[in-house]
């Protein structure tokens, strides 16, 4: 087993939300989208194993659920999720060259935060800051909390 | 109930914080870590309205809150950290977890012997009782003995 396929190392998409950094682990993305600038749309996006997905998805703007604040008008990115409980796409404000955490700089998530419901899963200590990572399970279900119509039943092979 | 901190060690970290400067608060000195400086705080979406942000110090994750706001979560205040540069990192065990907790605290913190015996005051109407341990009388102030464990609700094992 190689580094890169180690448990011991997770690999994320830092994600940018009004300048703020969060991450997404990589086993849960399918896809990553450049939105269209006037009307955001996932349309017909090819995952990796060449299957059509997003097709009329609903997109749920992170910006706005995770900061309550407006969309910019630039540099949108649509990235589609897969979990056990479904798929959704998310509209965030840009992405970043994938990451890779060592065991020795993940943290969970203080227990404080996660009994409130908080949707993440760990945090990894970057040499700029703590990033959160996102729990994809727990986001779906807040998001299905919200609008259960978010939430696409059919998963896609990551 | 008052902690068993007169046993094991008889020694408060008092301090102000941010929107309540007029009260005095205290937590046990062998839960205080450090005061210190820290980065700007990363935001954490969904948090309760009290929590601050997350920040990192010495290679460890702390939850940085709003003191005021969590002592008096119904009348929630607003306090600027623009204008203080330190914060109290303290350590608290909750569900046999430890973790780490910080605040911004005013200037003029120091420490003080609790005496034999401490006299109870009264806990002022807009303080949550349920993040205090109790008011106690030291040196003819009232004193707020701040119960952190509690601000880590319960969870199933």
């Amino acid at each position: 087993m190689d580094d890169a396929t180690s448990p011991q190392i997770l690999r994320y998409l830092p994600i940018e939300l009004s300048g703020q950094v969060f991450g997404i682990p990589m086993s849960d993305v399918v896809a990553i989208e450049r939105a269209h600038r006037d009307s955001p749309s996932t349309e017909s996006t090819s995952s990796e194993d060449g299957e059509q997905v997003g097709s009329g998805a609903p997109i749920v703007d992170m910006r706005y659920l995770f900061l309550g604040e407006s969309p910019p008008d630039h540099g949108r990115y649509v990235v589609i999720l897969s979990a056990p409980i479904g798929s959704c796409a998310v509209l965030v404000d840009a992405v970043q060259p994938t990451c890779t955490a060592h065991a020795s700089v993940r943290r969970v998530l203080p227990s404080l935060l996660a009994s409130a419901g908080c949707p993440f899963g760990s945090v990894v200590l970057e040499h700029d800051g703590p990033v959160l990572i996102i729990d994809t399970s727990r986001l779906m279900e807040r998001m299905r909390q919200v609008a259960p119509e978010l939430i696409m039943e059919r998963t896609y092979a990551a | 109930m008052l902690p068993e901190i007169n046993k094991s060690n008889p020694q408060l970290f008092v301090f102000s914080v941010l929107g309540l400067p007029e009260l005095t608060l205290a937590v046990p000195l062998f839960q205080v870590i450090a005061v210190a400086t820290l980065e700007r705080s990363r935001s954490v979406p969904f948090a309760p309205s009290f929590v601050v942000g997350i920040n990192s110090w010495q290679g460890e994750v702390i939850t940085v809150i709003d003191m005021a706001t969590a002592l008096c979560r119904e009348h929630a205040i607003q306090s600027s950290h623009e204008t203080s540069t330190s914060y109290l990192i303290a350590l608290t065990v909750a569900n046999q977890h430890q973790e780490m907790i910080a605040w911004p605290i005013l200037p003029g913190a120091h420490t003080i012997e609790l005496p034999q015996k401490v006299p109870r005051s009264e806990l002022p109407g807009h303080i949550s009782s349920t993040l205090t341990h109790a008011a106690i009388t030291v040196n003819e102030r009232p004193h707020i003995l701040i119960n952190l464990a509690s601000l880590i609700p319960a969870v199933p094992a």
